[in-house]
């Protein structure tokens, strides 16, 4: 790590520009110039650790749909890559095959975090015996064969590829991609525990106001306790996030710990949904209200880069086989 | 079995046989990958299709009704059948193996819950009227209960009736309203005396929804379609012949809706989301999935079916109670919570299982339309009682515990607090 | 037989064992039963088959019983469960008495059944092994035959009052597959009482050392036997797990009822309220699963399959004692975490016959292969 930590004041302050910047990135602004005008280049490089985690969880709490986390994953994997032609965007492996590049003689599949206008080239990871490369693929090459997600989650701008391999070949790069996994876990931890946050402060909001019984249904048990046991949840998420973020300079990247943080976002936000629809009654239910976009949001970033389950099945799988894990908090 | 049943069997096999055909898969056999994979609790589809089912169901119901299967329990003179519950159960059984239109629209809130009601306290003329119309399928009706105000708490209802000449004019607002947006009628909750404590100045009315004033506006739900709306009620003029039950005494008018509502929702056995949660269906999904073997969906699974079955036995036995001519016990409220939480853990595992391929539609069968099914589940832990309300219930009047204290149910609604509404 | 007893006979009967057992099995006695070498009262154990005939009542009237099936044997069972009878009760009646009549061996009925019957001969099926797993391959205890007739090598574990059982069912290998064999006397024989998470069910070690033994049933046809067994001990296990499960949540609703924080009953609170909801859900579900079972095996018109109905009262209600229990001390508070109070030992009973034939991993797997899967 290069700079120094932001102190908390600093870190609140800068909490508050981001969010109003999202807020204006919501309404249709664009996410990159705004972050260029915060200076967010040096805030980055300061204390990446708190302004990755920073950034996504505003994001999340905004729900924007945007191009960030490919700035996360790209900086792990430009090294290893040829110069850049202009502006780069990453093809995800589909989350159908959870965190593992797709096949090089096979066909594309994945997922583009939004369309591809004003994007030059695109690079695919891939599989090819046994070992990640990245390929770098011309953006009007894959155009054809890009469109809108259909799916769950209708307010994202996610793009689905799927269709034939276009011509190219790239380095192999199994640890660049591991770290890039390894720092897009611990991003997409940060934006759904920003989801959960938000659902919560929506579903606190939602039942202090609304009277049953001639009181606020926040004063039944049975209702502030839901809360209470969501709350603790992101709690803990946000715990092991921090201490994936401690591990994030280690040989691996981190590996473990950054799935360790996400396999916990997202059996939190997997928690915090159940109870915030819960208690909101069926207003909850409706699409005026706005927690189903928190729902169908955060289910499709736990799936992306592995859902909590198979990562949950992966960790145990591998322990069982003897793997070495780096405790992710030392005691 | 008497032989008296022996012959409904027969002629109920007869009606079938000859109308439609028996279904091709029964029992343990499934067939996975063929047929629709729809799993939807509720209806998503857009509505010209979701108005082409409604006129099947409606088509349906005339068959039904034409041969003596419209309304089973129903006394003869307003168009029933004369005959017990049993008998009721015993066609749905039937029924069940027959490829048949799916008539929820009508019978879950109109003939399950709305008839009773009208049965029980409507005038003479407005029984001949509806009744036989709602059981042959010619007349929908929807439950105006809910108001944005009044929800679990549906005694602080605010829409007002206030009588005018030999009428009534209501005026309000309803939310929530499932197939509002088919129905011909409406019966409503509505204050009539806001100076008397909140479940004494209740009065029901059935309401036409073709009525001047009446606007049904669609909500969109969680899981896509839109089922249930919003009903405004501007200066609707309703004639005092179609109050249900005594001038402030609607309260008790509701109860006989709401029992029925809760045996109606704990009871359902069919349907896709049953035909899906259950264990050949699930073991098929295991199997195309490759996780047959795996010793953690096979202990799932397990404990999964345990309390299905264990559900399903509690429903014969309640149903062998009621053929013994005895008092049906609590199990109509457990019946509902075990069903509510058999679907969401049904629909959650099952979502493990096809994993991500959950979130984006791979074209693959049987694996993203189970999110249909999933983001349904949350509404059966709400609809009819939400699950807070249900425990409330058999906690304080099964096992006797002490009510929540402070609740205030002596004051006149006019002084109550409230939620946005003016009371 | 079973079918013509009316609701109320089974009412009947019902309110006369609770009755009985209020004055025999009250917490005082059991406790002093915990503590004693036997596990049970020899004077109670008659005076149940002299006052009430228990042990006969679903014994076969050819050999001193009285003929009525499992739907009444559930109802006892269930009473003993609430109170934690400590009683040779399940491994007698249910365990040998079934293993008898499901071995076809009208000599061994007519020789042990009676005994049973009158309440004079106590026995039990020693099936597991070191491992605790109720199968019938791969034994390492065996039988062979020696000119003075069968000789049995080799240890059981977990057998169900072992240390006291004056008849041992023993299932051992033979070069014809598993047999079923008695043992009365003590030659050869060692009785090693253990030491058990639920006192009030007493487990011991047998230790077989050319132990004379006598076949039972046909050589090598002590598979079906068991697998029989074992429907009709989940089953009456079901039934008493039941009993167990409603005292508990007896005892939770008085508390709650009772017990005032705040200025009020803790039963007001909704976290306590939906906890004893929660419980009372789950009771009937067992209930109803383990009527079923007790009908099944019956043979009443209309129950499902017996094997099916067992397994799935097996895991339902395991599962259902288990967490009543468990809620049933969080209700209490700290005053549940005493050993004073009763509710550890029905904390004990639930976890201990939730293992009893194997736990979680066996009786889903059970379940699994029951319904075909
Ligand atoms: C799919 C669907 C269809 C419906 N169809 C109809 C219809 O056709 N007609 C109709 O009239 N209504 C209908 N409803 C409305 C339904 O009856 C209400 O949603 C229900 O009664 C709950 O009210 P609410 O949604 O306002 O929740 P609220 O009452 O606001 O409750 C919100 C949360 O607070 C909890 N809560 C409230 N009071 C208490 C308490 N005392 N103790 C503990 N917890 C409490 C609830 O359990 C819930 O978790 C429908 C609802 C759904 C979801």
């Amino acid at each position: 790590m290069t700079g120094t930590a932001l102190d908390a004041a600093t870190t609140e302050l800068l909490a508050g520009s981001l969010r109003e910047l999202l807020a204006s990135v919501s309404a249709g602004g664009e996410l990159g110039p705004a972050l260029d005008a915060l200076g967010w280049a040096e805030v980055l490089a300061d204390d990446p650790a708190t302004a990755t985690t920073l950034l996504f969880t505003e994001h999340g709490r905004a729900l924007v749909s945007s191009r960030a986390l490919d700035d996360v994953l790209l900086a792990e994997l430009d090294p290893a890559l040829p110069p850049a032609a202009g502006s780069r965007a990453l093809l995800y492996p589909h989350p159908a095959e959870g965190a593992d590049p797709a096949p090089l003689d096979g066909p594309l599949w994945g997922v583009l975090l939004g369309p591809l206008h004003g994007v030059d080239e695109v690079v695919v990871p891939a599989t090819a015996e046994g070992r990640t490369v990245l390929v770098t693929v011309a953006a009007t090459d894959l155009a054809a064969a890009g469109g809108p997600a259909t799916g769950f989650d209708l307010g994202s701008t996610w793009h689905t590829v799927a269709g034939p391999r276009p011509p190219g070949s790239g380095p192999p790069a199994p640890e660049a991609w591991t770290r890039a996994v390894a720092a897009g876990r611990r991003a997409l931890a940060a934006e759904m525990i920003g989801v959960c946050e938000s659902a919560l402060t929506l579903a606190t909001a939602h039942t202090t106001d609304r009277v049953q019984y001639g009181r606020p249904i926040a004063s039944f048990q049975a209702v502030r306790h839901r809360l209470a046991e969501a709350y603790v949840a992101v709690t803990a998420a946000r715990a092991v996030l921090d201490a994936a973020w401690t591990a994030a300079g280690g040989a691996d990247g981190g590996g473990w710990a950054a799935a360790a943080a996400k396999l916990q976002a997202g059996r939190a936000q997997a928690q915090v949904m159940r109870h915030a629809v819960q208690v909101c009654g069926a207003m909850g239910l409706s699409q005026e209200s706005e927690l189903h976009r928190h729902v169908t949001r955060a289910a499709a970033l736990d799936a992306l880069l592995g859902g909590h389950m198979a990562l949950a099945e992966s960790a145990g799988a591998a322990l069982l086989a003897g793997a070495d894990v780096h405790p992710v908090v030392e005691l | 079995m008497s032989g008296e049943m022996d012959v409904f069997v027969a002629e109920v096999r007869r009606f079938l046989d000859a109308n439609v055909t028996r279904q091709a898969t029964s029992g343990t056999e499934l067939e996975w990958g063929t047929g629709p994979d729809q799993i939807a609790y509720f209806s998503t589809d857009p509505p010209d299709v979701d108005a082409a089912k409604v006129a099947e169901a409606r088509s349906w119901q005339r068959r039904r009704h034409e041969a003596g299967f419209g309304w089973i329990t129903g006394p003869p003179e307003y168009g029933g059948r004369g005959l017990s519950t049993v008998h009721d159960l015993v066609y749905d059984g039937i029924e069940a193996e027959y490829e048949v239109p799916d008539t929820g629209v009508l019978s879950v809130i109109g003939l399950g819950m709305i008839g009773p009601t009208i049965l029980a306290h409507a005038q003479g003329h407005i029984k001949d009227r509806y009744l036989p119309a709602m059981y042959s399928g010619e007349v929908i009706a929807c439950q105006l209960f809910s108001e944005p105000g009044a929800g679990s708490d549906l005694a602080s209802l605010a829409t007002r009736a206030v009588r005018d000449g030999d009428g009534w004019v209501i005026t309000g607002q309803k939310v929530w309203t499932s197939i509002a947006q088919h129905a011909h009628i409406g019966m409503a909750l509505c204050r009539t005396d806001p100076d008397q404590p909140k479940h004494k100045g209740i009065t029901a009315f059935l309401i036409d929804m073709s009525a001047p004033g009446v606007e049904v506006r669609p909500l969109r739900q969680m899981s896509g379609g839109a089922d249930f709306n919003e009903v405004f009620l501007t200066d609707v003029r309703v004639p005092d012949d179609h109050r249900l039950g005594e001038v402030d005494d609607g309260w008790r008018v509701a109860l006989t809706t709401l029992m029925n509502e809760r045996a109606t929702v704990g009871g359902e056995g069919a349907g896709p989301a049953a035909r899906a949660v259950s264990l050949p269906f699930l073991t098929a999904l295991l199997k195309a999935n490759g996780r047959l073997e795996d010793a953690a969906s096979r202990r799932r699974l397990a404990e999964l079916v345990a309390d299905l079955t264990a559900t399903e036995y509690l429903n014969h036995q309640a149903l062998r109670r009621m053929q013994a001519g005895r008092q049906p016990g609590p199990e109509a409220s457990v019946s509902k919570l075990m069903y509510a939480q058999n679907l969401t853990r049904g629909a959650h595992f099952a979502a493990e299982i096809v994993g991500p391929r959950l979130i984006a539609d791979t074209g693959e069968w049987g694996a993203y339309s189970w999110n249909e099914l999933l983001l349904s589940t949350p509404a059966l832990r709400i609809l009819g009682g939400t699950e807070e309300i249900m425990k409330n219930i058999l906690a304080e009047r099964v096992l006797g515990l002490p009510k929540e204290p402070g609740i205030d149910t002596r004051s006149p609604f006019r002084e109550l607090k409230r939620s946005g509404g003016t009371a | 037989m079973s079918e013509t007893t009316t609701q109320s006979e089974l009412d009947e009967l019902r309110g006369s064992v609770r009755e009985f057992l209020a004055a025999k099995s009250g917490e005082q006695q059991v406790r002093r039963l915990m503590e004693s070498e036997g596990g049970y009262d020899d004077t109670v154990w008659r005076q149940m088959t002299e006052q009430l005939g228990l042990q006969s009542l679903a014994l076969p009237t050819e050999h001193g019983g009285d003929g009525y099936g499992f739907v009444e044997l559930r109802v006892v069972l269930e009473e003993m469960g609430r109170t934690l009878l400590p009683s040779p009760f399940l491994s007698t009646v249910v365990l040998a008495g079934s293993a008898l009549m499901a071995s076809g061996d009208a000599a061994a009925q007519a020789a042990h059944l009676p005994g049973i019957a009158g309440g004079k001969t106590t026995a039990t099926l020693a099936v597991a092994e070191a491992d605790g797993a109720w199968r019938t391959d791969g034994l390492a205890t065996e039988a062979v035959r020696t000119d003075a007739g069968w000789r049995l090598r080799g240890e059981k574990c977990f057998v169900l009052d072992g240390a006291t059982a004056d008849l041992l069912l023993v299932v051992a290998r033979t070069v014809a597959g598993p047999g079923l064999f008695a043992v009365t006397g003590d030659a050869g024989l060692t009785r090693t009482p253990l030491r058990t998470l639920d006192p009030t069910r007493r487990l011991a070690r047998l230790t077989f050392t050319d132990t004379p033994a006598v076949p039972v049933g046909r050589t090598g046809s002590a598979g079906p036997i068991v697998d029989r067994v074992l429907d009709l001990a989940t089953a009456a296990l079901a039934a008493e797990q039941v009993g167990g499960a409603r005292a508990c949540l007896e005892a939770s609703v008085a508390y709650a009822r009772e017990r005032v924080q705040f200025g009020r009953p803790i039963g007001s609170f909704q976290a306590v309220k939906h906890r004893c909801a929660d419980m009372f859900t789950r009771v009937q579900l067992a209930a109803s699963a383990a009527a079923e079972a007790a009908n099944a095996i019956a043979g009443v018109e209309g129950a499902p399959p017996a094997g099916v109905a067992a397994a799935v009262a097996h895991v339902v209600c395991s599962e259902a004692f288990m967490f009543v229990a468990a809620e049933n001390i969080q209700v209490h508070g700290g005053i549940g975490f005493t050993w004073e109070h009763p509710a550890h030992l029905y904390f004990r009973r639930a976890k201990s016959s939730q293992l009893l034939f194997g736990g979680p991993a066996v009786y889903h797997e059970r379940l699994l292969d029951r319904m075909g899967v």
